[in-house]
């Protein structure tokens, strides 16, 4: 769950959008009989004038639909959040997941939804002067999820008694909770556009209600309730309306 | 990139957790209320020949559930009293409901169990048992119930 391959990929998958936010800022020479006089009075206005709402954020995740195509799990994401003195981002993500299982020895069926609120602090680029809306940010969720499953033509043996049989077991929904902490950057890559890569580390899940049995997977959250969950998000983002 | 990743998270094939759900069972004094070590312990299970524990100093077990049935009883001896030199014999009856569980792609399919009751007894006495959980699911060292002596 969490070894070298882990490390690497994350590794890889934060450094991407910095590397295409570096493409972009490409500086150019000016030559001194271009440059204008310099209003001190407009900056100075301009730096003690903070708004308070600046821009909305719409977020599509697409690293878990590419990863459909090896795992067979199927996930989607949006989110969506307000940028406060582009220090604060309040947010909130709904997601679908649907997984189905068939193996040689069970087939399981699993799918689900999921709503995570809570907000990000960013802690670089916030001054009103910044030219580009970088953001490097720690956040906290609260997640709740709707997860419906069943086992069914589950082969299991019992060696010491000699038993052996093809088992199924009722469809069952499970609601269940949990507390996520998010790490990531997003950075402005042309305009409005924005590509972003973020870790999220999900912990203190529990079930609203119990249940003779659980799913092995939870929508939002992961496989096995009573561990912490580490997850990987790749998203492109569109900021609107424009601040400027 | 992505391709890169993905093939990465492919790979990993490994189960890391017990893929057995086995019920276990404490000693307790019933008078200090702590655990206890009964000694020339043997086990088996009802109309099995295979023996679980043989002769052995254990303060907890663990025993396999039937699968098939919603009744499992295990044949116990055990010295029953500290100045007692022949093993005194018991009955541990389980009533159970048996459910199928998938604990991962990796691991499988395990059989857990629910427990409803438990006794342990002979023709002279019945020991007291306790349903310290109901649940038998593949934690290593998870105990269910415990025996007073």
């Amino acid at each position: 769950m969490f070894n070298l391959k882990f490390l690497c990929s994350l590794a890889c998958l934060l450094c991407l959008p910095l590397l295409a936010a570096r493409a972009q800022e490409t500086p150019v020479a000016v030559p001194d009989s271009a440059q204008q006089p310099v209003d001190i009075a407009k900056i100075a206005a301009a730096k003690s004038k903070k708004s308070v709402y600046e821009a909305t954020y719409l977020s599509a995740d697409i690293f878990d639909p590419i990863a459909t195509a090896f795992t067979g799990k199927f996930e989607f994401s949006v989110a969506a959040d307000v940028s406060l003195w582009h220090r604060l981002f309040p947010a909130i993500e709904i997601g679908v997941m649907g997984y189905n299982q068939q193996q040689e020895d069970y087939h399981y069926t699993t799918a689900g939804g999921f709503v995570k609120v809570g907000a990000n602090y960013n802690f670089l680029n916030y001054k009103p002067n910044r030219k580009k809306d970088h953001a490097v940010f720690a956040g906290v969720r609260y997640g709740y999820s709707f997860t419906s499953y069943q086992l069914q033509d589950a082969h299991i043996a019992n060696n010491y008694w000699n038993e052996t049989g093809v088992y199924s077991n009722d469809k069952r929904t499970a609601h269940f909770g949990w507390v996520e902490f998010q790490i990531g950057v997003r950075v402005q890559v042309y305009k409005q556009f924005f590509m972003g890569a973020a870790l999220e580390i999900r912990t203190f899940g529990h079930y609203y209600q119990k249940e003779p049995y659980y799913p092995s997977t939870i929508a939002g959250f992961g496989s096995d309730a009573n561990t912490t969950n580490f997850g990987l998000l790749y998203h492109l983002t569109y900021q609107f309306p424009t601040k400027k | 990139m992505v391709a890169f990743l993905m093939v990465m998270m492919a790979c990993n094939n490994n189960c890391y957790v017990p893929t057995r759900a086995l019920l276990g069972v404490a000693f307790m004094d019933s008078a200090q209320l702590k655990p206890v070590t009964v000694k020339q312990l043997t086990i088996k299970g009802e109309g099995n020949d295979s023996i679980l524990y043989n002769a052995s100093s254990e303060q907890s077990v663990f025993l396999p559930l039937r699968q098939n049935q919603t009744v499992t009883r295990f044949e116990m001896s055990f010295l029953r009293h500290k100045e007692d030199t022949v093993p005194t014999a018991y009955t541990l009856e389980v009533k159970h409901q048996p459910y199928p569980q998938l604990i991962s792609e990796e691991c499988g399919c395990v059989m857990f169990h629910s427990i409803d009751t438990a006794t342990c007894y002979n023709a002279q006495e019945s020991l007291r048992v306790e349903i310290y959980s109901t649940n038998v699911i593949n934690v290593e060292g998870d105990v269910q119930l415990k025996i007073s002596l």
